[in-house]
């Protein structure tokens, strides 16, 4: 059999690489989807969240929860802070130098955690144990 | 307080937020959010607010990653400076460095902010349209529709590699979207 020449095996080479690159690029389909940022205006009142007990995304206020918490009530010193352990990066900050740091090494993650252990669900609310 | 006996409005649009915000995104075939970005609600002096506007969706992010669904997003808590009511060089910094989306271009990020710190001096708005629209770029998005709640501002590089921005109006009743403003118009 004669020897294919250098030219065609370099010429299928290719045409089969393209192919394969085609074929993996179809089979990404966020190859596809382009990334964006997206601003969004904060709601009214969101904070009333935290006030309804028979939200199931509340807690209690966390003023009345977390003694001198200091400043505000929010979601983040609720019960709901249980579930951010699931979370496979759940906090990092950007300084007001813009840098990135880790939200442990701000002890912030650790009085979280802290936080969460004293919680538990009942009855779709959470209260201290 | 706002919203009459059927509730807080600000609950009923974060909840919405968190129901129909992956939709919106699937339709204008953007990527999925890997970073989300709001305030530190615990600064001195800040507000909750876009913290726990963001709540429903992070919540939401968190179950399907629970139950064994696509990885969570990371969440940004951005640190006030600390001699400034109304500064946030933090995140100034990361726009005009490229560092709000992955390198890898694989992943989309939403910032939550309050309306007084989207225009203006030390807004948001302005420093992403000159990022996304050339440094002389500057549009009057109506002060009406910034300050109409879960109004949306999209920013992105379309397929021409031209920098498009974009402002929504979301409806939280519905959940459907309608497209404002678009520059540069199609």
């Amino acid at each position: 059999m004669k020897p294919s020449s250098p030219f065609l095996r370099t010429f299928t080479t290719l045409f089969i690489g393209a192919g394969v690159l085609a074929s993996l690029r179809a089979q990404d389909p966020a190859a596809d989807l382009r990334p964006a940022v997206i601003v969004l205006r904060h709601a009214e009142d969101a904070q009333e969240w935290v006030d309804k007990s028979e939200n199931p995304f509340s807690g209690q206020p966390a003023s009345d929860e977390t003694p001198g918490t200091d400043p505000w009530p929010s979601r983040i010193w609720t019960g709901q802070v249980p579930m951010w352990p699931e979370y496979h990066h759940p906090f990092v900050f950007i300084d007001h130098a813009g840098t990135i740091g880790d939200a442990e090494a701000n002890g912030f993650e650790i009085a979280l955690h802290g936080l969460s252990g004293n919680w538990q669900t009942a009855g779709g609310k959470k209260g201290r144990k | 307080m706002k919203g009459g006996k059927e509730g807080p409005l600000g609950e009923k649009q974060a909840a919405s937020l968190g129901e129909h915000l992956e939709a919106f995104l699937e339709k204008g075939r953007f990527q999925r959010v890997v970073n989300v970005i709001t305030m530190d609600p615990r600064e001195p002096g800040s507000t909750p607010n876009p913290f726990d506007t963001l709540w429903p969706y992070l919540r939401k992010r968190a179950d399907q990653h629970a139950a064994g669904g696509p990885t969570g997003c990371d969440l940004y808590l951005v640190q006030r400076k600390t001699d400034s009511e109304d500064r946030w060089p933090g995140l100034m910094s990361l726009i005009e460095q490229n560092k709000l989306l992955p390198a890898d271009g694989r992943g989309s990020a939403i910032i939550c902010w309050t309306g007084e710190g989207l225009r203006g001096e030390g807004g948001i708005l302005d420093p992403l349209i000159r990022k996304y629209r050339g440094p002389d770029a500057a549009y009057s998005w109506s002060s009406d529709a910034i300050e109409r709640c879960a109004d949306l501002f999209v920013f992105y590089i379309d397929a021409n590699g031209q920098g498009v921005a974009e402002k929504w109006k979301f409806d939280h009743h519905t959940g459907e979207t309608t497209l404002m403003e678009k520059h540069p118009k199609d």
